[in-house]
């Protein structure tokens, strides 16, 4: 999962790059609103964290501009706490809204929700034949085994995962799983599919040899 | 220090077990001649006593015969005042025993000794041990009780000591000081031997000890000039086929070896720290000159373009050398069953853009084929070939990758149609620090360690890396690697 985090206050920005970071997201961060704009129309986020209060570019802007060609699923953070804010907010088509200062666990807990959304997933947990993906804990069982996955390979499992079904393209997975200043070409998905099937079973993703990979529905 | 030799410890192991070993024998062997001689003397006293009791018996005041005074004045008994005959007998009997140095004394066993012969020692406490000595079952007052003998040493003297049923003891004894002197001097000899054993023994030990350690001593000082920085030093081997001449062998060979990783490294780093200087030399010469004075934004950004293009070149060089030392420290990884063409394919596809920028060709043919591998490491090998094949040739050059099972193995396979390797420069590609581009070449800012990592990764998975080439014509690499199976 990529995020993108849009906040002109560098202690908070910062703060919460690290945030996720931690948590295994992909994360860029713009530290006005031009530029995260620019970010938000360049990049498929799975999410973006917004402030309302900017100065030049507010957030209020930033996300009428985005609604105009992308609905990427968007958070708003702010201080301004009246019901009249939320409303004019979530009718800019904000996703969700989070008063500062808010807890880190419920940020998180957001975040997931939204992503769930936008992904049409209901629970929090995948089960794919005796393989359990717990998207809170970040924990891969397999036949009730705890299996360690690096941070690269759970979130390449977790994105197939919301995506079951579909064969997702290389592209796509570039796009969602490295942030900015990654480079591809030391990060083969190929590598961490090989290591996934060694831990997990041959079966669970298949390689569509020039199309992507997928985990299929009915394994 | 010197104590903790070899050589001493062989001594003093040497010097203890001897030494166990003498005493332990000559002790038994003492042993065993004196118990024998006193049994010699045992023996004759109780062949005495068989053959003269009677005759003794006689001579006990208050026997059959009468009494009488114990002795005369010349220390004989006075023949008591029996029958001729029996008198003969006594004296015959007390005739033989005194040829045979033995002395008899009769006595009470509450009161005094009632006779003797005059050999006879009767201090009060030798009586008085005699008496001890049988007396445990005597003092039980049963009548007709057996007859008890007991033999007895005390005060130099071996004693037969016989109680016949009764308040009576008859003791035959004869004086051992002599044979008990005789026995202390074989004692003092045996002793002596013995620790002359010894010392012959730990002597010869030492000598042979110092024979055989002797070629340590030479090992340790080759051992000690190759640490001191005479390298090229070997040991001096004998006999090959000795235990120490094999030590000495595989030594050599270990020196050898270790030797030349020495030499690598040495020449690996020299190596590195050139590398890293030319592009280091750009930065701060470009920087300096840069600050010198005022300079337009132009010239900045032009000095500053300099200075991330080396900067670059740095980071490439120490990527390399930070993955060729974790190939060469050789940490077992899990691996993992990849199919190569999928590799390959990924491979490709992301290098798609760099070899349109580059004016290149790019096509894969591939063939699924399962390896056991690290997938990063073997992702990198097909990587670098690639890259290499694009970059080091003129732009238009065709690029192709191939996947396929060829002999029971998986095959990958790097081709081009560029300008070729000169035979001379192919035999030393795989090398450190190696690079064959001509001077001024574009592609100048590599490190010249791609395809030494590509060789240690493609050999850490069991397999083979081999280049043909032809100037004019282009290159081939072709990769081998154990097929797993899917």
């Amino acid at each position: 999962m990529r995020i993108l985090i849009v906040e002109d206050e560098a202690a908070l920005r910062d703060g919460l790059v690290k945030l996720f970071r931690e948590e295994g997201y992909a994360v860029d961060a713009a530290a006005n609103g031009v530029d995260g704009l620019q970010k938000a129309k360049d990049f498929e986020y799975d999410a973006i964290v917004l402030d309302y209060m900017m100065p030049g570019m507010d957030g209020r802007e930033v996300l009428r501009r985005l609604r105009s060609v992308k609905r990427t699923p968007v958070m708003m953070l702010t201080a301004r706490n009246s019901v009249e804010d939320r409303v004019v907010g979530l009718d800019l088509g904000a996703d969700d809204y989070l008063a500062k200062p808010f807890v880190q666990q419920e940020l998180l807990a957001r975040l997931r929700a939204l992503v769930r959304r936008n992904h049409s997933v209901g629970g929090a947990t995948f089960t794919i034949g005796n393989i359990i993906i717990d998207t809170v804990a970040r924990r891969v069982t397999k036949a009730g085994q705890p299996e360690a996955l690096t941070g690269r390979e759970y979130a390449l499992l977790e994105y197939l995962a919301y995506r079951r079904g579909a064969v997702v393209t290389r592209s796509e997975l570039y796009e969602h799983l490295f942030d900015e200043n990654e480079d591809t070409l030391s990060n083969l998905l190929e590598v961490h599919v090989c290591n996934l099937r060694r831990k997990l079973g041959t079966d669970l993703i298949r390689t569509r040899r020039g199309m992507g990979y997928e985990i299929p529905v009915a394994s | 220090m010197v104590f903790h030799s070899i050589r001493w410890r062989i001594l003093a192991w040497n010097f203890g077990l001897l030494a166990a070993t003498a005493t332990v024998l000559l002790v038994a062997f003492y042993q065993i001649e004196r118990q024998n001689r006193l049994q010699t003397v045992d023996l004759q006293l109780r062949e005495m006593m068989s053959k003269h009791m009677g005759a003794v018996n006689d001579l006990i005041p208050g026997s059959s015969g009468p009494r009488s005074p114990l002795l005369t004045a010349s220390g004989r008994p006075r023949t008591p005042d029996v029958a001729g005959q029996r008198q003969a007998k006594a004296e015959a009997a007390l005739n033989a025993l005194e040829k045979e140095r033995i002395w008899v004394f009769v006595a009470d066993m509450a009161g005094p000794v009632q006779f003797r012969t005059l050999a006879a020692p009767i201090e009060p406490d030798l009586v008085e041990r005699c008496r001890e000595e049988v007396m445990d079952e005597a003092e039980a007052p049963t009548k007709g009780r057996q007859p008890v003998n007991q033999i007895v040493s005390y005060l130099g003297q071996r004693m037969l000591v016989h109680r016949p049923p009764g308040q009576m003891i008859v003791v035959f004894g004869t004086d051992t000081q002599a044979l008990e002197a005789e026995l202390h001097l074989l004692g003092w000899k045996l002793a002596l031997g013995g620790v002359v054993l010894v010392f012959l023994g730990g002597g010869i030990g030492w000598v042979l000890a110092g024979r055989s350690l002797r070629p340590i001593d030479r090992i340790a000082a080759d051992a000690e000039g190759i640490a001191a920085g005479d390298y090229g030093r070997k040991i001096d081997v004998e006999d090959t086929e000795s235990e120490l001449g094999r030590l000495a062998v595989v030594l050599n060979d270990t020196f050898g070896k270790m030797n030349e990783a020495r030499d690598r490294v040495t020449q690996f780093t020299a190596d590195a720290s050139h590398e890293l200087r030319t592009p280091l030399t750009v930065i701060l010469s470009d920087s300096q000159s840069a600050l010198r004075q005022e300079r337009t934004p132009e010239e900045y950004r032009q000095a500053l373009e300099t200075i991330k293009h080396a900067a670059v070149r740095m980071k490439t060089i120490s990527d390399g050398l930070l993955e060729l030392a974790h190939g060469d420290l050789a940490q077992p990884v899990e691996k993992a069953p990849c199919d190569l063409a999928d590799l390959a394919d990924e491979s490709v596809a992301l290098l798609a853009r760099l070899s349109r920028e580059k004016g290149a060709t790019l096509e894969a043919k591939l063939e699924s084929a399962t390896v056991l591998a690290d997938p990063a490491r073997l992702g990198r090998v097909i990587l670098n070939l690639v890259m290499n094949a694009i970059l080091h040739n003129p732009a238009g050059v065709r690029v192709v990758v191939t996947t396929a099972r060829v002999d029971g193995q998986a095959e990958l396979t790097v081709a081009d149609d560029g300008r070729g390797i000169p035979a001379e420069a192919l035999e030393h590609i795989f090398e450190r620090f190696r690079r064959i581009d001509p001077e001024g070449s574009r592609h100048a800012e590599g490190a010249g360690l791609g395809l030494a990592i590509v060789k240690q990764a493609v050999e850490a998975h069991g397999g083979t890396i081999a280049v043909t080439s032809e100037v004019g014509r282009g290159t081939t690499f072709r990769v081998r690697l154990p097929e797993a199976k899917p």
